[in-house]
């Protein structure tokens, strides 16, 4: 057999298992595997989040040059160890600064019973706005929880492992919220956007909306609860021939930077797609 | 042997790009080095490639949201394309090893981007392209030559007799 046949029967026959992966993973049949391989690696994944977190922060952290340059060189050995003790207070610091933060989020609805995770990676995708958190199904975590953070709605569990979860942030594409705009009360549906901004579609003509005005979850659909905070409106598109406005939300979280999140454990979302099955 | 280095290799490179090189960003785009991975094990030796494209994209999906498989049928696409040149081309010059990089991240984000319009995604596939596809082809071009060059030594150390024949 020529090497091209050989080849085009070795492409053919692992473009029918990739696609049989595609189908099993439709099917969830690949779940138990998926939940393994994610309870494998979580640790692992923690760990260089953590020491990259760590890093980053130390490297983007302001010093101050001028002293050291003035540093005398006989200190310079105890000032490089006083300095890796300051980077990790300073790292312990942060992370209780946002654990406060946080806290105080939580503080803001005690209805609410919170459960806090840490975010141990990103997407491997880079069309799709998800995160991989630190808790699974042995702390509580369900499909459909929302989790926000102290700045407001970040998102909701969409897959759930028993050591990690995954997060579809609110900027992702195929994300869908039912919201309101604070002052005005017009609703509307808030869909992500590959840029990170937030277009609220289907506001109705007959409300005057202004940019600035802070936009929450509305609760409508059982999705979310209601009045979390969202973002703000940057900018208002209304056309007198179309049905609808639509504005642009900017997110108040930066989704880029997320350390810590809080998962919503005792909010139990309303799947209505059953009963939009039935009536169709 | 394929899987003695594949494998291991894979997994780490999948770590590394969900921990790391996400949280590195050129616009929308990250350094993927998974995907350079396949491409350049697609120029040594084409046939492996194509499984490492399948192996990558797996390990890939578990750290994804969208569907299982996209990324391996993506991968495998960019392989096979990649594997035709094997044997016409000086696979050992820098530049053919760059261009290799800049047209399979085209070609395989080409194909991630409609598998997930297929899946019902929806996508602003000109922001994607402008903004993610070629930052991305243009990091993976950057880091094209240093991972071809590693994969070249790992290729020595494990295939050491057919080495000469693949070049």
């Amino acid at each position: 057999m020529s090497n091209s046949k050989r080849r085009l029967l070795i492409a053919s026959a692992l473009f029918a298992a990739a696609i049989g992966l595609v189908l099993l993973g439709q099917a969830g049949m690949l779940a138990p595997v998926q939940d393994l391989a994610q309870r494998a690696v979580t640790g692992v994944q923690r760990s260089i989040s953590t020491a990259f977190f760590t890093l980053r922060d130390f490297l983007t952290a302001p010093r101050n040059l001028q002293e050291l340059i003035q540093t005398n060189s006989q200190l310079e050995e105890r000032v490089a160890q006083l300095e890796a003790e300051v980077v990790t207070l300073r790292d312990q610091a942060a992370e209780v600064d946002q654990l406060k933060a946080l806290l105080g989020a939580a503080r803001e609805a005690p209805e609410n019973r919170y459960l806090a995770a840490q975010v141990i990676g990103r997407d491997t995708s880079p069309f799709l706005h998800y995160l991989i958190l630190d808790q699974g199904s042995i702390a509580g975590v369900r499909r459909g929880m929302p989790v926000v953070n102290e700045k407001g709605l970040v998102g909701r569990i969409t897959e759930v492992s028993a050591s990690a979860s995954k997060l579809q942030l609110i900027t992702d594409p195929d994300s869908v919220i039912n919201a309101r705009i604070q002052e005005s009360r017009a609703e509307g549906i808030l869909v992500g956007r590959a840029t990170g901004e937030l277009e609220m579609i289907y506001v109705s003509q007959d409300i005057k909306v202004t940019v600035g005005e802070i936009v929450v979850t509305s609760g409508l659909g059982g999705g979310f609860p209601p009045e979390i905070l969202i973002g703000r409106v940057v900018s208002v598109h209304r056309r007198d021939y179309e049905l609808y406005q639509t504005a642009i939300i900017e997110p108040r979280s930066d989704f880029s930077r997320l350390e810590m999140v809080l998962i919503i454990t005792n909010f139990e979302p309303v799947l209505i797609d059953p009963l939009l099955e039935r009536a169709r | 042997m394929i899987w003695a280095i594949a494998v291991p290799l894979l997994a780490v490179l999948s770590l590394l790009q969900t921990t790391i090189l996400r949280h590195l960003p050129l616009l929308d785009g990250n350094l993927d080095l998974l995907l350079l991975a396949v491409l350049c094990w697609s120029l040594l030796r084409p046939e492996e490639g194509m499984i490492w494209a399948v192996l990558a994209g797996s390990f890939s999906d578990i750290f994804t949201g969208g569907p299982f498989g996209v990324t391996s049928i993506a991968y495998l696409f960019a392989a096979f394309c990649i594997s035709f040149l094997h044997g016409r081309l000086r696979t050992h010059n820098p530049i053919v090893v760059m261009a290799i990089a800049l047209s399979g991240t085209i070609l395989a984000h080409l194909t991630a981007v409609a598998l997930l319009v297929v899946f019902g995604r929806s996508l602003e596939i000109g922001y994607l392209l402008l903004y993610v596809t070629l930052p991305t082809a243009f990091l993976n071009t950057v880091g094209a030559v240093p991972v071809y060059l590693t994969l070249r030594l790992l290729h020595r150390i494990g295939v050491p007799v057919l080495t000469e024949d693949t070049e």
